[in-house]
């Protein structure tokens, strides 16, 4: 017995975790640690289930292609799509590619190293400023389009919103908003984070299956030392997962929901209705207006 | 001494400025300076009028078109009517421009002679605008007839 602790330990130290030597920890009740293998041993079998909440979603199709405005298709572009899971498969795992299916200590480890194939993911940003001749109208048009398309508000100030729309109805919603005036600024960005993805992934299953591994460690351990050692690089290795998880969930909503900045400016106060003509040569002449006026600015 | 000659100095300017009226029924003389008179009335209408000096060549279609191009190319504002005032003297612009999620009248004169240029505003809510419009061509027409003309 005391030798298979010995290979066990050996295997933690080839993925790059050795258990540190110094245990100066005093001892515990063995009653408490009962109860905290227990934990450990749900925490394990909860990982099977939450692995699978990091699929990414199917990269959004772009509907339209008219416009001046950048358009791809990635749907097509998966690298292989028969290891792919679609965002709303959360059964259980069961797949031998599977990363976080839990082993016992006796068989081999199937180590995840392969990195998993998923589809092109794409975090998509616009701001626009649009002169408009009435921006409150404007704003609720706005507004009610988001809602019909599944999005919803993330800031408003005045006439600033700052909004989140399904990524797959993104170019439509630019296109709705474009419509309602003058486009006086517009900005488009997209990141592909298919990469920082698929890498968070797969560190995520390692770690999964090094915290199985460090369960089936701590159940075998005699001595109070290993015990403690054991403990210790599970608390470090559930750290690591939960971190990785949040950004996993993080750069998962990014994708989902592009965000959108949109300004509303009044004509009578923004930039040019007509910004292809030439700008009123005579300087006094442009401080003529009815805001002035009211305010008393001149 | 120094003090005493720019006093004067600035004395005799204010008194040689153009745009030293008598307010119309119903406004007030809320600011003036050298070339720009602000009244207003107790319903928050406003007048105002500016004047500037004339370039050569500087008509009163010349400055008609120019007016006509920023209120309504670069403004926005709404084009109701254009009406000639006193032949080629001037012309009067009556507009509607969206201000604070509501719009008001906005008319604008422009009258013209080879030395000046007027040019006299009114803001006023729909509700209002009519009875403060005599006020303004009243204003219009002792411009034209004190500094036009």
């Amino acid at each position: 017995m005391k030798h298979s602790l010995w290979v066990l330990a050996l295997s933690l130290l080839s993925l790059g975790c050795a258990a540190r030597k110094e245990m100066s920890a005093p001892m515990s009740a063995p009653g408490r640690e009962y109860e905290r293998n227990q934990h450990y041993s749900r925490m394990a079998a909860e990982s099977t289930s939450s692995s699978a909440d990091y699929s990414p979603a199917p990269a959004p199709v772009m509907v339209s292609t008219g416009g001046s405005t950048e358009k791809k298709e990635y749907a097509d572009e998966e690298v292989s799509a028969d290891k792919m899971r679609p965002t709303d498969d959360r059964g259980p795992e069961s797949t031998p590619a599977d990363p976080a299916k839990p082993e016992t200590p006796a068989q081999p480890n199937p180590s995840p190293t392969v990195r998993p194939s998923i589809a092109r993911m794409i975090i998509y940003a616009a701001r626009l400023v649009v002169n408009v001749l009435e921006p409150d109208k404007s704003m609720e048009a706005a507004l009610a389009l988001m809602t019909k398309m599944g999005g919803f508000l993330s800031q408003r100030n005045n006439l600033y919103i700052e909004i989140r729309v399904p990524s797959a109805l993104f170019f439509d919603y630019v296109r709705e908003v474009e419509k309602m005036g003058i486009v006086v600024q517009r900005t488009i960005s997209s990141e592909d984070v298919t990469e920082q993805f698929a890498d968070l992934t797969l560190r995520l299953g390692n770690l999964k299956v090094m915290r199985t591994r460090l369960i089936a460690l701590l159940e075998l351990a005699k001595t109070v030392e290993d015990r403690l050692a054991i403990e210790r690089e599970l608390s470090r290795v559930n750290g690591e997962i939960d971190a990785i998880s949040g950004r996993l969930r993080m750069l998962q909503n990014l994708v989902d929901f592009a965000t959108i900045q949109l300004q509303f400016v009044p004509r009578q106060e923004g930039g040019p209705v007509t910004p292809e003509k030439l700008a009123t040569p005579v300087w006094w002449v442009k401080s003529f207006d009815v805001s002035n006026l009211f305010g008393g600015q001149r | 001494m120094k003090h005493i000659i720019i006093s004067l100095f600035l004395l005799g300017f204010a008194a040689c400025g153009h745009v030293n009226f008598d307010p119309p029924e119903g406004f007030i003389e809320l600011r003036k300076s050298h070339t720009v008179l602000r009244l207003v009335a107790s319903d928050a209408s406003a007048l105002r009028v500016t004047w500037r000096e004339n370039k050569k060549n500087g008509t009163t279609q010349f400055w008609a078109e120019i007016f006509k191009r920023e209120l309504t190319e670069f403004k926005g504002y709404k084009l109701v009517k254009e009406e000639p005032f006193r032949e080629k003297a001037g012309v009067i612009f009556e507009l509607l421009a969206p201000y604070n999620n509501s719009e008001f009248h906005y008319t604008v004169a422009v009258l013209t002679n080879e030395d000046d240029v007027y040019v006299i505003e009114l803001g006023a809510e729909k509700a209002v605008y009519d009875k403060h419009r005599k006020a303004f061509l009243d204003l219009v027409t002792t411009i034209y007839k004190d500094e036009i003309k």
